[in-house]
């Protein structure tokens, strides 16, 4: 399969994904199937250890199935060159790690600059996008710090605005408001939605239902497995 | 033993065991340094060296502290949660420092007894290359020879306890790093010692023995400005490409980290090149020396008390299938003074080993020397052969014939002579010497009333060289003494020189890498990050190689430098049996060192980058 437009940007099909623990083997991911389309927000939930994360990581290509397909954007990842995946990072699927990743000898202008700048994108002009980016999570001052020389909170808005920036049609998110007071995680959740509906789909893992309440469709994992699908109306405010 | 040292001392243990790549990264980082000074002391030093010994161990004690700093900090902050742990249940940071240094204590001990068991194969081996590849160094292995192992093992095993409490003492700093700049206290400090230790160096006398102590100052100097130079290229990084960019900064961030690491291979590329630089340099000295002073003759040289007794023995070496060759100088009670020519004084050094000799071309060939055509025509005529050391004016050279027997003033002659290259062929490969200023064919000497002698010879070169039996034939004959002469294999260190150069070498690559390897295990969830985030493969194999040549490139290179001074005033100490002192700088290694093996770490780097999400930080959330 190959890169199109389409208003599909995820499409993962029977995916399994089993991880060895000590003499056993994990199913972490068991048979799910999940379709996000632009304008779409899924929320996955479940109980810790139920297979969210590692659901996240099949989609962001960060890891791949043991059997099944994962399409992002087109591209089907199981069949991808290892700089084709890294293309695909770059350009279609933004991430959020729970533990935010940010290298910590970037300033935050230049960790949301770094899949810019890793495209090709002139430096000076990735700067320029990045501030913007900054600039629309209210990081306004903080460009030149650098990620021990914010607060949590800050952090967490720039792992967002690394994620959201460039022409990305696919959000992923691993608990983007774990480390957020609620009125700053609801403010998270709502500008995720925006860019949602400016044209991007996203798949936001959290424990909390208030902000699953800012999703189009809530998926429930047990123990790998899809186990309820509901929809929302998308909009919490 | 106290219950805290206990807990420490099996919290470390059970750290070690359950961590095994990056124990024994951390091991061999201190026992690579004991393995090179264990085989490199089984061959230099003897029991009774304990100073020298001493002297010699300081530099790689220092070594092992600047390798293990990086290491253990690597060891701190991959366990940071369980020494957290440990002070939540109720232990003290003091319990936590003595983990860190338990950890010191058992790494250093299995460092140092892996280095010295593998020095044993070394030192065999070693012994038995020498033996094969240069049979006149005749080594033995004498156990008597490793009577300073246990004193290299205590140094090195204090040397890792000391870089396990240096890590313990700055546990605070051996976090995610910072942007704190270096101290300029010890940059000043470093800067000074740099200044005083090439100053040092500098007024000693040629021949002084005390480089050594100031080239330690210097080194040390130049540890202690490496952060604030580690600090200068990360400040400097904004205009590098994005690879290197992200290289620098991270090893200024985290300088407790790279400083150490690049002090180290500096440290170690130091020693090799002043150590190289001596070596070869002595040498080049000796083979001169060899060549110009010891009988420039072939392999076998026979003496003789009188003519009469040397003619018995070219008799008797015939009947014994070895042509013996005599060469004839002027009697003891002659004396022929040559003259020199007017810009003697200016000549280049060439000393000739006789200088007056009797002899026709076919002597000369037997003894090595090659003439040219024109030459054996010249000898033929009745002309004789005049050195460049000799004056040759209109065809002739003057000189005076004395008389030791009498006081009479000595009869001026006119010598119809031709300048011509009477330096005589080495054995193998080496320097051409002068055979002789002049060369008198024998008609002309008849005709000079020059009496002459023959007490030495030499086997004809142009045949094989005699066997032992035959020599222990010649050694027989009465009269005359029979010496073997080697004039390419003389008796020096060079072999053991040079194969301890390439195995310092060896170690210093091993160390670099080792260091790059455990400074790629630290920043890996940031490599991971690169990779998520969508670096392309090659980006992700740039900032791994970068990261590599910036340890490696920026320590061999200040390594060189830093030997190279040293290594001159330790070649000229070394030097000067000839006459001129000089330092043969060997610019091969330097290269391997200072730049082929920095390359190869950062290939290697390149190559085994990780280039997926995962490769690098498996548990990146």
């Amino acid at each position: 399969m190959t890169s199109g437009t389409t208003d599909v940007v995820l499409d993962v099909a029977g995916a399994v994904r089993c991880y060895p623990d000590g003499d056993l083997t994990i199913r972490a991911v068991d048979g799910v199937d999940l379709t996000v389309s632009v304008g779409e927000l899924v929320a996955v939930m479940g109980p810790s250890g139920s297979g969210k994360s590692s659901l996240l990581r099949l989609a962001g290509g960060l890891d791949l199935p043991d059997s099944g397909t994962v399409v992002v954007d087109g591209l089907d990842l199981g069949t991808c060159s290892a700089a084709a995946l890294a293309r695909m990072r770059r350009r279609s699927a933004g991430y959020v790690f729970q533990e935010l990743n940010l290298i910590k000898t970037l300033s935050l202008a230049e960790n949301v600059a770094l899949p810019l700048e890793l495209d090709g994108v002139p430096v000076r002009e990735a700067m320029s996008i990045a501030r913007a980016a900054l600039s629309d999570l209210d990081l306004i001052g903080a460009e030149r710090r650098r990620p021990d020389q914010v607060s949590g909170g800050e952090r967490q808005r720039a792992a967002i605005a690394r994620a959201l920036v460039g022409e990305r049609r696919l959000i992923l998110a691993d608990e983007p408001t774990g480390s957020l007071d609620s009125p700053t995680g609801e403010d998270i959740m709502k500008r995720l939605r925006e860019r949602v509906d400016a044209g991007a789909g996203a798949v936001v893992v959290t424990h909390d239902h208030r902000h699953a309440a800012w999703a189009d469709t809530v998926v429930f994992l047990r123990d790998g497995r899809v186990v309820d699908r509901s929809t929302t109306n998308g909009s919490a405010a | 033993m106290s219950g805290s040292w206990r807990v420490a001392l099996r919290l470390a243990w059970r750290d070690l065991t359950s961590h095994r790549l990056r124990t024994a990264l951390t091991a061999s980082l201190i026992g690579l340094p004991v393995l090179f000074a264990g085989v490199f002391t089984a061959f230099g030093l003897g029991a009774n060296d304990l100073s020298f010994a001493v002297a010699a161990y300081i530099p790689i004690a220092l070594l092992i502290v600047l390798l293990a700093v990086p290491a253990f900090g690597v060891t701190v902050r991959s366990r940071r949660d369980q020494l957290e742990l440990l002070e939540s249940t109720g232990g003290t940071p003091t319990d936590a420092r003595r983990t860190i240094t338990a950890m010191g204590l058992v790494t250093g001990a299995v460092g140092v007894a892996g280095g010295l068991v593998l020095a044993v194969p070394g030192w065999i081996a070693l012994t038995a290359v020498i033996n094969r590849l240069d049979p006149e160094q005749r080594t033995v292995l004498r156990f008597s020879d490793l009577a300073l192992w246990p004193l290299l093992a205590l140094m090195a095993l204090g040397a890792s306890v000391a870089a396990a409490v240096v890590t313990a003492s700055t546990l605070h700093a051996q976090s995610d790093g910072g942007d704190t700049p270096p101290s300029l206290t010890w940059l000043a400090v470093g800067g000074g010692l740099l200044i005083v230790g090439l100053l040092g160096i500098l007024s000693l006398r040629a021949d002084s023995p005390l480089i050594a102590p100031w080239a330690t100052v210097l080194a040390l100097g130049a540890v202690l400005i490496v952060p604030s130079l580690v600090h200068l290229v990360g400040r400097a990084a904004g205009v590098l490409p994005l690879a290197a960019r992200l290289s620098a900064r991270d090893a200024d961030r985290h300088r407790m980290r790279t400083a150490p690491a690049i002090a180290a291979v500096m440290v170690g590329v130091a020693a090799v090149t002043a150590l190289g630089i001596g070596s070869f340099s002595d040498n080049h000295d000796r083979r001169a020396e060899s060549q110009i002073y010891q009988v420039p003759v072939g392999a076998v040289s026979v003496y003789s008390n009188s003519g009469a007794e040397m003619a018995d023995a070219v008799a008797a070496s015939a009947a014994n299938d070895v042509t013996i060759v005599p060469l004839a100088t002027p009697a003891d009670n002659q004396y022929v003074s040559v003259e020199f020519p007017s810009d003697f004084d200016q000549m280049p050094q060439d000393q000739a080993r006789f200088d007056v000799v009797v002899a026709d071309a076919e002597t000369l060939a037997a003894w090595g020397v090659r003439l040219s055509d024109d030459a054996v025509a010249a000898l033929e005529e009745g002309k004789a052969l005049a050195g460049p050391t000799v004056a040759v004016n209109g065809g002739q050279v003057r000189a005076s014939l004395e008389s030791t027997d009498t006081n009479e003033t000595g009869t001026n002659l006119a010598i119809p002579a031709v300048s011509a290259d009477v330096k005589k062929e080495p054995v193998s490969t080496g320097v051409r010497g002068q055979l002789a200023r002049l060369v008198i064919p024998p008609i002309l000497a008849d005709s000079l009333g020059l009496t002459t002698e023959a007490r030495l010879a030499v086997a004809d070169r142009r045949e094989p060289a005699p066997t032992d039996q035959q020599v222990a034939q010649l050694q027989k004959l009465p009269g005359i003494s029979v010496d073997i002469q080697t004039e390419d294999r003389f008796a020096s260190y060079r072999l053991i020189f040079v194969l301890l150069t390439l195995l310092g070498v060896g170690i210093v690559g091993l160390a670099t890498a080792t260091a790059v390897a455990l400074a790629r295990v630290d920043g890996r969830e940031d490599a991971d990050t690169l990779i998520s985030v969508g670096a392309r493969p090659s980006t992700a194999r740039w900032t791994a190689a970068t990261s590599a040549l910036l340890i490696s490139g920026l320590g061999s290179v200040l390594g060189v430098a830093v030997g190279l001074l040293p290594g001159i005033r330790a070649a000229s100490a070394l030097t000067g049996g000839f006459g001129e002192r000089f330092a043969d700088i060997p610019w091969a290694l330097l290269g391997v060192v200072g730049v082929a093996i920095p390359l190869l770490v950062a290939m290697i780097a390149f190559v085994t980058a990780p280039i997926r999400p995962g490769e690098a930080a498996p548990s990146l959330r």
